[in-house]
């Protein structure tokens, strides 16, 4: 699977160019023999046509006489040629030397040249000319025109590497410079963000492919921005409209108070209602926080926080928490750090990953808070020892509605006193953990049996 | 002592009227930005409350205009919008409070009160006492007929915010915001917990109840 733009079409050209280079090194091999063919064929004529004019036309002669006028001429060229003459009627006259044993076939019917193999020989070329009541066959051996098409075939095969070696640098480099343009869009795009969205790409000249683009993205940017200003002015509007008529639920349910003193069960009831204020409002405050953080609209004031330092006031309050919910808190601080963080935020994430914690843990349960520092990043860790998670839902505990169902909901949960909650808690804390620019998640301890949450956010001042 | 209160929401500007009338204050209801300035152009106010989400403008631009323009009486936001961000934006432009709806009307009188009384200048009293409980806010030292009782840091500001406040119903926001400084419920029982500290070093089982609970709403120090 090759995903990379430039890589496939850097491999598209270079298999092309070596395609062509494959495709014109074949044309020249076998145009080559071709060649060596023929010039060994007109060797042969000239050969044929000599060797006549020295057997002179009276047929009649006596195979002594033959090898006499000829063998002469037959040795002198044994390297090039082994020649076999037939008198008129086809019967051999002459074998030359090289021959050895083997007789050349007549073959005439064939044409002029044709191609055989002599046994202990080889492939060669024979050739058949008349040179008047003489049957001249002339062969060459193929081995000496073979060994230069092996050669040339040698020379092909390095040409071909080094031609595909550098249509592939070639094809690189120049996708690389076609995409040149595409990547300055790409980084352009990448650095709008939710708080700069008023940014454009900026079109290059002319009216060509890049600059329709680059006007195709900043139209696209128009839209988002405009669906980012309706997120702001609807969370507005959403906070105004459902809290006013709660505001007045529940001013009219405080005014009815007073009313029903004598009615104990009518009293009770409005508790009821005004408990369910507070949580519907509560829920509606939730909500908003998460669409805006994730909308990127929140502001953030970040100040610098002592680590552990700043952990101490709030750890007196888990500790506090903790003992009443029946468990023991305890903080460990390894090494000192200073990170840029909204301490407000900071507390909430601290408090719901405790009450989450706690919500689990088993009577005289231990809950620690660990934080580490480091070069770059200081980590909080969250451990309780409670049953922890199926490991299905380690992954989907920080999305929003989720209530989870801890590892065997057998003895000792069911005991527990259901903390009131609306499965919003976890997901705002990975809210506030991804604003500070840091990651959270779950894992489950080994022994004992616990959740661990582990929260690692960047020291960036 | 003559209140304006801003407020397009008619039903929810009446409450506030009505309530702030039993208290004896006079107050007066307007629902837009033109209304408000007029008003305040006619006559002298003691102090403002201040609804954020106006049909015709927006509540912070009339507050920065009448503090730019040496209006130095106080005023309390009513916002429905985001806690967080309005809380500090307004007290930046010069707000004395902030109240998020909903909001309990006893609790915005309150406040209306203790701001009128920061505004008049009556010396806060460095000894608190109530029906047996001595709390000296300088020595930082809490007795029971006569008997010292030990408080966290946390557990005395609880305290003395109660004590500040005896008999007044005090909101779950309210505790947060004075003790914890949380612009939002923390999402802990918390505030519960710590009531019950108290109510453990400063109630018998044969006494009655010091720490009252007014469910839904919050404790009450009788």
């Amino acid at each position: 699977m090759i995903r990379s733009f430039t890589t496939r079409t850097t491999l598209w050209f270079a298999a092309l160019v070596t395609g062509i280079l494959l495709a014109s090194l074949a044309v020249g091999g076998w145009l080559l023999n071709k060649q060596m063919l023929a010039g060994l064929e007109l060797l042969h004529e000239v050969e044929s046509e000599e060797l006549g004019e020295l057997l002179g036309d009276d047929a009649a002669i006596s195979t002594a006489a033959i090898r006499d006028r000829i063998a002469h001429d037959a040795d002198g060229d044994a390297e090039l040629f082994l020649i076999q003459v037939r008198g008129s009627g086809g019967e051999v006259r002459f074998r030359s030397e090289n021959l050895e044993d083997a007789v050349l076939p007549d073959w005439s019917q064939r044409g002029p040249h044709w191609l055989y193999t002599l046994p202990g020989i080889g492939q060669v070329l024979v050739s058949t000319v008349m040179a008047g009541p003489w049957h001249v066959q002339i062969a060459s051996r193929l081995e000496p025109t073979h060994r230069v098409l092996r050669d040339y075939g040698e020379v092909a095969g390095l040409l071909l590497l080094g031609g595909a070696a550098v249509s592939l640098g070639l094809g690189w480099g120049f996708t690389r410079l076609t995409l040149a343009p595409i990547r300055s869009i790409e980084r352009t795009a990448r650095q709008i963000g939710a708080d700069n969205l008023s940014e454009r790409i900026p079109v290059p000249d002319g009216g060509d492919e890049l600059a329709s683009l680059s006007r195709l993205l900043n139209e696209t940017f128009g839209r988002i921005e405009s669906t980012f200003a309706q997120v702001r002015r609807f969370t507005s509007d959403a906070s105004h409209e459902l809290k006013t008529p709660l505001a007045l639920m529940r001013l009219n349910a405080e005014k009815l108070r007073p009313r029903l003193d004598s009615d104990e069960e009518g009293a009770a009831m409005l508790d009821n209602v005004l408990e369910e204020i507070g949580r519907l409002n509560q829920i509606i405050e939730h909500l908003l926080f998460l669409s805006k953080a994730e909308s990127g609209v929140l502001q953030l004031t970040r100040e610098p926080l002592e680590m552990p330092d700043w952990l101490g006031d709030w750890a007196e309050d888990a500790r506090v928490l903790a003992e009443d919910g029946g468990a023991e808190f305890l903080l460990e601080a390894d090494g000192r750090t200073q990170l840029a963080g909204v301490p407000s935020l900071l507390r909430q994430l601290l408090f719901n990953l405790l009450s989450n914690a706690l919500k689990f843990s088993p009577a005289g349960g231990r809950v620690k808070l660990t934080v580490k520092a480091a070069a770059v990043r200081c980590e909080w860790v969250m451990e309780d020892e409670g049953p922890g998670l199926p490991a299905d839902q380690l992954a989907r505990v920080f999305d929003r509605f989720v209530r989870y169902q801890p590892v065997g909901t057998g003895a000792g949960i069911e005991t527990m006193e259901p903390k009131p909650g609306h499965g919003l808690g976890l997901a705002i804390c990975k809210s506030i953990v991804e604003l500070h620019g840091g990651t959270i998640c779950a894992e489950n301890r080994g022994e004992p049996t616990g959740l661990r949450v582990i929260v690692t956010l960047p020291i960036a001042l | 002592m003559k209140i304006l209160v801003v407020e397009d929401e008619r039903k929810v500007g009446q409450f506030v009227t009505q309530a702030l009338s039993e208290q004896s204050y006079t107050a007066r209801l307007v629902g837009t930005v033109a209304a408000a300035r007029d008003a305040l152009a006619e006559s002298p106010y003691d102090a403002i409350v201040l609804d954020l989400g106006l049909p015709d403008g927006d509540g912070l631009e009339l507050l920065a205009e009448w503090r730019g323009a040496g209006f130095n009486e106080p005023v309390l936001i009513l916002s429905a919008r985001d806690a967080v961000s309005d809380r500090i934006q307004g007290l930046n432009l010069g707000a004395d409070d902030y109240l998020p709806k909903p909001f309990s009307v006893d609790e915005l009188v309150a406040r209306v009160r203790s701001l009128m009384r920061r505004q008049s200048g009556v010396p806060r009293s460095t000894v608190l006492e109530r029906k047996g409980v001595r709390m000296d806010l300088l020595g930082r030292t809490v007795t029971w007929d006569g008997r010292a009782v030990e408080f966290t840091n946390r557990e005395f500001a609880l305290l003395e915010l109660f004590m500040q406040n005896a008999g007044r119903v005090l909101t779950r926001t309210l505790i947060a915001e004075k003790i914890w400084e949380a612009s939002y419920d923390m999402e802990t029982n918390l505030i519960d917990v710590y009531v019950r500290r108290l109510r453990r070093k400063l109630e018998t089982t044969a006494g009655p109840p010091r720490f009252k609970t007014v469910r839904g709403t919050g404790y009450q120090l009788i």
